[in-house]
Order: structure tokens, then C-alpha cells, then sequence
């Protein structure tokens, strides 16, 4: 053997050797250069014969230019499309630097999912570790949530909600407070069920929870809540949560609780955010209340029904419990809310932000589930309220990033969602903003996912705002939220607007032909982002209508 | 004179058929959406049939019913003609449905548990008045399906 030859075999095989230890060789392992985001989306799919709900969650790493090198996701329609999980081999995540929006693709392992094997997420930067999620191709719409992975692992004690279709393909959600240790889960979880019923305070039977693979994906078997569920941690207190069973489709989040606990005293302003399950009734109900720290709730409330009526801007009062564990409900006096009522209240850490989970000045807050027999499936946010000061919000010179998902349906729909995710800012009380929609079920007689969407209205404080941070922006008032998805073609909406503080806000659209329900963030740095810098479009495109 | 009366005429009527708009909630009383105690059986003639509604109707299909106390919209929910399985109906067919009445929207609604066509029982909703997806049906005839095999 010559000298060329020889040093020829010997670099082949520390390139080898290198690419083994980084991780080259597994399909499962993390790539030793790259940041890795953990994401998930739920809503309506279009392919595999749909309108289905489905639903996804997975973790993918992006390298330093804004190429996917590495990723796994699990996808879950319950009705015969189920990955768990399937790899993400390549992929680019796109962005238009001043904006944060932009696109994220990502081929996995099944033909069957995306294009051909192809899935395209819209992306709406909040902060460099954070952004609002859309799928954005033909195949489905959905919303969710796409953040930095922090950690691999997580454990201790958690308060949870998942929803979905159960295996007769009927909505379910389910919430609790477990504790995870030493490879088990315990604890006890509410129920509403299209088949079973509700129950609450029930023992979970011990779950077994596997230890991570490099993506921070493990399974939670044994349990009441589903066969199989997979999870994906975010943070240490942070976890995406989805149903691998091939006859059910859950997802939802898990978030840490500290290691404090918990008393009424905990639950103090709040603001709410409630939206209905795709597959269940269409609605979305928002409101604001504070609290005696005891057991008495006092507050104001919106509630879109879409098989109901709209209540908005209705005097709510009822009672609450919380115990040591974070357990807890809010019970709104019936009828005064319309349907929504019941709600399972499961405190979290409050150093969380339930939004952005790798945002420390959230102030915690409680996932809720909602417990009204006709509302099966509805799953919330308690954020807590602490600051109502418009200049703090309307007035401020900050960006926002916003998500919406979307129930209703027009003359040319095929089915009942429809998905945005944007950013604006307000210049004189007035907010200005555009996005990208997701118009694949032809609702706003697209039928194609649209950029350059605008957004524009201007909320006018409640008489009473200081004191519920409630704004609105009514068609009936002459001051309606505007939409334009096609040019020259604007559609008003009347949304209301809570403001849980100068950083974060929920916008809930009350009109008769639908709802939507999404937050508001505020935009923080987004340099950090490795993306492939590229402009988005600012204006809507012309259809043909 | 004439102009007045024929404005006010105009608004009288336009009071009587505009939706409830945001900003104003409906008397509602306690209780739930769907009270499965306050359900009855009506019969009739299909005098139209909706796979969308129409303005100020809820979300879904509906049946429109001829009955013998007066006409009826019934709604059938997001899924009632959807799917395999679904009701197929046309008009002039004789139908038993089984729901409750609710005023909604300012509109009295048949809300339909189920519909009985051609001596055939087919489910709309559950009973807290949720809508049943053309899914779920598959996934009952199959375990029936099933179920038929084991014996």
C-alpha cells in the first residue's frame, strides 16, 4: 500500500469515526451543530379523505443557515395516518428578518403527510425561541406552538390538558396534576367525554414513562388517558404531550408546578382563554375575573357558540377551589356564560410563561378544561392579569405577533377552519398588522394558503377597562376588525380583546358566522433566529372570487 | 307622512328578523344546552333541505319540516348530511325527529337528536347535543360489525 492510498483509508476513517460520534449514523440522534425547536399543531386535515381532526408534535433542528439537518415528529389522525414517530431527514426554515415570518418545511418519512412527504409550517417569530405555528400547504390547517428545546428531559410535578377524539372518533379532553418520578406517573385528572361522560377527581392508574431519546421524545403507557402517548419535552417544566393510538388523536401540553404549592391565594386576576376541540362544538369564549383568595370569582366574560348565541361582554360571578396540589375549578353561575360553566383549573409554576415557555415573566398562570357536557373537548389558558393600562399595550410602541384558530364556514367551504398567524403593531391606538392564512378548506374562496394577509382595527377600551383590561372592535359599532385575505375584498369582524398584561392578550372573534380564538404577544429581539433571511409578502394577493 | 310611516314600517320589520348582534346576550336560563328530559318526537313533511344554513340559522344543515302545529327548522348539526352513513333525504319525505326546542339567535330551533326516515334511526347528536362526525358513525358500525361476527 502506497502512502496516498493509506492516508486516503486512514482520513475515511476518522471521517467515519466523527460522523458516528456526532450523531451522522442514527436517524433518533441530535446533530451536534444546530439549534433543536420542539413543535406542535393541531386542527383539521384536507388529505386522507377529510375533513379530520389531526394532529402533530415533534422536535427538528436547524443548523446555523436555516437548513433542517436532523428531526423526528409523531402524526396522529386517529384515522389511519399514524406516525410514532416518523424521521425529518432535511428541511429550511425561512424568515423575513424585520417581521419574523416566514415558513419552516420539513420532509419526513411518510409519503402520505404534506406533499408527498413534504410538510410546510407558517411560522410567525414571537422571539428568537419562540414563534406561532401554522401548517401551511394543502393537506391540512392547524395552529401551534414551535419552541426552543432547552432540555431532553423533564420531570416532577406537572398540571396537564389534552384533547382530541377518543377511539369512537367522538371529542375527549382530560386534565390534571401528576407527578413524574423515577420512570412512573401518578396523580388524578378530570374527564369530558362524548361517550363516556364527565368525571372529575379521578385516580390515575400508574403510568410508566420511558427515558428520552436525543430528541427529547419519550411514552407515557398505562395510563387512562390513551394508549400510548408520546411526548416531547421543551423545557424542565415544559412538555408537548400526543396520542400515538392509531384509533384516537390527542394532543396538549404538560407544564411544570414548582416545587411550591398551592392555595386559593393563588389564584388571583386572571384572564381566560377557552377554544372548542375542531371535532366538537365550534366555540371560543375569553373573558377576565378577579378573585376574593378564597372561593369567590367576580368578573366579565364572551362566549361565540356556533351551534348557540353570542354572548359578549356579560357580568360573570361564581365560586372556585384550589387545592395544595394545584387541582382546582372555576364554576361560573349557570347560564350567565352560556354554556360554559364548569372548568377544571390546574395551577402551574409561577415562574412559567404558558405562552412562551422559555420566558421567565409570564407569572404562571392554570391550564383549563372546560366541563360542560355540550362543550366537550374545550381547553384553555388562565394567564394571570397584571396590567391593564392601555399605554402599556394600545399605546405601546412595541410589535405583536398573533395566532388565531379559526371555526366557521362560507357558501364556498368544504369544511369549518381556517388558521392565521401574523404580526402588527399599533400606531395611535390603531393596530396594523399582516399574516398568513391558511385558506385550504376554500372558506375565504382561496383554497390555498395565502401570505401578505392584513389585519387591521382599532380596540377601543371598555368603559370599565382598567379594571377588566377588556377591549372591542364591533362591526356593530362601525369599528370592526378588518381582514383581507384577497385584495380589495376586506371582511369586518367583531373581536374582543383581553389584556392579561403589556405583553400578552387573547383575541376572541364573536361573530355569527364563526369564532376564533388566539393570543397576542409582544415581539421581542429576533436576531439569534438561523434561518434563511427572506422578505414576505406585505400586501394581500388578488384571487379570483 | 307616507315616507314615515313607510320607515317605520321598514324598521318594524328589520327589528323582527335581525340576528342578536355582539354586544347584547340573550335571556338565557340555567340549565344545559341540550336537556334530554325536555326532548320530544314531532312528525312531518320535508319541505326543504339545507346543507348550509341560511342567514341568522345556527351552524350545520337543516331540515325544514312541515308539521302539523307549523313549520319547523331543524337543525341537524355540523355533520348530519355529511359523510357515509349520513341521512340522505329529499323533500316531500315523512320524518320523525326527536330533540328539544330552543330559542337561539332570536329564532325558535328544533335541536335534532335524531332523525327516523323509511322506519331508519339515524343519530345527529349525543345526548348533551353534540354533534356525531360521519367518523364516529363508521366507528359504530364497525364494532356492531364486530360485535356480529363474536356471536
Amino acid at each position: 500500500m502506497n502512502r496516498k492510498a493509506y492516508m486516503s483509508i486512514l482520513l475515511a476513517v476518522v471521517f467515519l469515526a466523527f460522523a458516528f460520534l456526532t450523531g451522522c449514523s442514527s436517524g433518533t440522534s441530535k446533530s451536534a451543530t444546530g439549534t433543536t425547536y420542539v413543535f406542535y399543531l393541531s386542527g383539521l386535515e384536507a388529505s386522507n379523505g377529510g375533513p379530520n381532526i389531526y394532529t402533530v408534535a415533534g422536535a427538528v433542528t436547524v443548523d446555523s443557515s436555516g437548513n433542517v439537518t436532523a428531526g423526528e415528529e409523531d402524526y396522529n389522525d386517529g384515522f389511519g395516518l399514524t406516525d410514532a414517530p416518523t424521521l425529518i431527514s432535511t428541511g429550511t426554515l425561512t424568515a423575513d428578518p424585520v417581521s419574523g415570518q416566514g415558513t419552516l418545511t420539513l420532509t419526513v418519512g411518510d409519503a402520505n403527510l404534506g406533499a408527498s412527504g413534504v410538510e410546510t409550517l407558517g411560522i410567525q417569530l414571537v422571539n428568537a425561541n419562540h414563534a406561532l405555528i401554522t401548517q401551511f400547504d394543502g393537506s391540512a390547517t392547524s395552529s401551534g406552538s414551535l419552541d426552543l428545546q432547552s432540555a431532553t428531559t423533564a420531570s416532577g410535578n406537572f398540571a396537564f390538558t389534552i384533547s382530541g377524539v377518543n377511539t369512537a372518533y367522538d371529542p375527549t379532553a382530560s386534565g390534571g396534576v401528576v407527578t413524574v418520578a423515577g420512570g412512573a406517573m401518578n396523580g388524578v385528572f378530570d374527564i369530558n367525554d362524548f361517550d363516556l361522560g364527565i368525571f372529575t377527581d379521578v385516580a390515575l392508574t400508574a403510568g410508566t414513562v420511558s427515558d428520552t431519546d436525543a430528541f427529547g421524545r419519550g411514552t407515557i403507557t398505562g395510563t387512562q388517558l390513551s394508549g400510548s402517548l408520546a411526548y416531547y419535552v421543551v423545557g424542565p417544566e415544559a412538555v408537548r404531550l400526543i396520542s400515538d393510538d392509531t384509533d384516537a388523536a390527542l394532543i396538549g401540553s404538560a407544564y411544570g408546578q414548582g416545587t411550591g404549592t398551592f392555595s386559593a391565594a393563588s389564584i388571583g386576576s386572571s384572564v381566560f382563554g377557552i377554544l372548542g376541540d375542531t371535532w366538537g362544538e365550534l366555540y371560543g369564549a375569553a373573558g377576565s375575573f378577579t378573585t376574593d383568595g378564597v372561593s369567590a370569582v367576580t368578573g366579565i366574560g364572551d362566549d361565540d357558540e356556533n351551534s348557540g348565541s353570542i354572548f359578549s361582554g356579560v357580568a360573570i360571578d361564581g365560586s372556585y377551589t384550589m387545592g395544595s396540589t394545584g387541582y382546582g375549578s372555576v364554576t361560573i353561575t349557570a347560564g350567565e356564560l352560556q354554556d360554559v360553566s364548569a372548568l377544571g383549573v390546574y395551577a402551574t409554576d409561577p415562574t412559567l410563561n404558558l405562552l412562551d415557555p422559555n420566558n421567565t415573566t409570564g407569572g404562571g398562570g392554570a391550564l383549563i378544561l372546560d366541563l360542560d357536557g355540550f362543550l366537550t373537548g374545550g381547553t384553555g389558558v388562565l394567564l394571570p392579569q397584571t396590567d391593564t393600562n392601555p399605554a402599556d399595550f394600545t399605546g405601546s410602541s412595541s410589535s405583536y405577533a398573533f395566532g388565531a384558530q379559526a371555526f366557521g364556514g362560507s357558501d364556498s367551504s368544504t369544511a369549518w377552519e381556517w388558521d392565521a398567524v401574523g404580526q402588527g403593531a399599533f400606531t395611535a391606538g390603531a393596530f396594523a398588522g399582516t399574516g398568513l392564512v391558511n385558506d385550504v378548506f376554500d372558506i375565504f374562496g382561496t383554497a390555498t394558503p395565502d401570505t401578505g394577509v392584513t389585519f387591521t382595527g382599532t380596540p377601543a377600551p371598555d368603559a370599565a377597562e382598567a379594571t377588566t383590561g377588556r377591549y372591542t372592535m364591533l362591526t356593530g359599532s362601525e369599528n370592526p376588525f378588518v381582514i383581507t385575505v384577497i385584495a380589495d375584498s376586506p371582511l369586518d369582524y367583531s373581536v374582543v380583546v383581553y389584556q392579561a398584561s403589556g405583553t400578552q392578550a387573547f383575541l376572541l372573534d364573536e361573530d355569527t358566522f364563526g369564532t376564533f380564538l388566539g393570543p397576542m404577544e409582544q415581539q421581542g429581539t429576533l436576531g439569534a433566529i438561523p434561518a434563511v433571511k427572506k422578505a414576505m409578502a406585505k400586501s394581500p394577493t388578488a384571487h379570483k372570487r | 307622512m307616507k315616507r314615515l310611516f313607510a320607515g317605520l314600517c321598514v324598521l318594524a320589520l328589520l327589528s323582527l328578523v335581525a340576528p342578536l348582534s355582539a354586544g347584547a346576550a340573550e335571556i338565557r336560563t340555567a340549565g344545559p344546552y341540550y336537556d334530554i328530559s325536555k326532548e320530544v318526537t314531532l312528525h312531518g313533511t320535508v319541505s326543504s333541505v339545507l346543507t348550509k344554513p341560511s342567514k341568522g340559522m345556527i351552524g350545520g344543515s337543516h331540515l325544514l319540516i312541515q308539521t302539523g302545529v307549523g313549520p319547523l327548522d331543524a337543525s341537524l348539526g355540523r355533520f348530519g348530511l355529511q359523510g357515509r352513513g349520513a341521512l340522505s333525504v329529499e323533500p316531500g319525505k315523512q320524518v320523525e325527529v326527536t330533540g328539544v326546542m330552543k330559542t337561539l339567535r332570536g329564532k325558535q330551533v328544533f335541536i335534532t337528536r335524531t332523525v327516523t326516515l323509511d322506519g331508519h334511526a339515524y343519530t345527529m347528536r349525543n345526548q348533551h347535543g353534540v354533534s356525531m362526525s360521519p367518523q364516529a358513525r363508521e366507528r359504530a358500525s364497525e364494532k356492531t360489525a364486530r360485535k356480529g361476527v363474536s356471536l
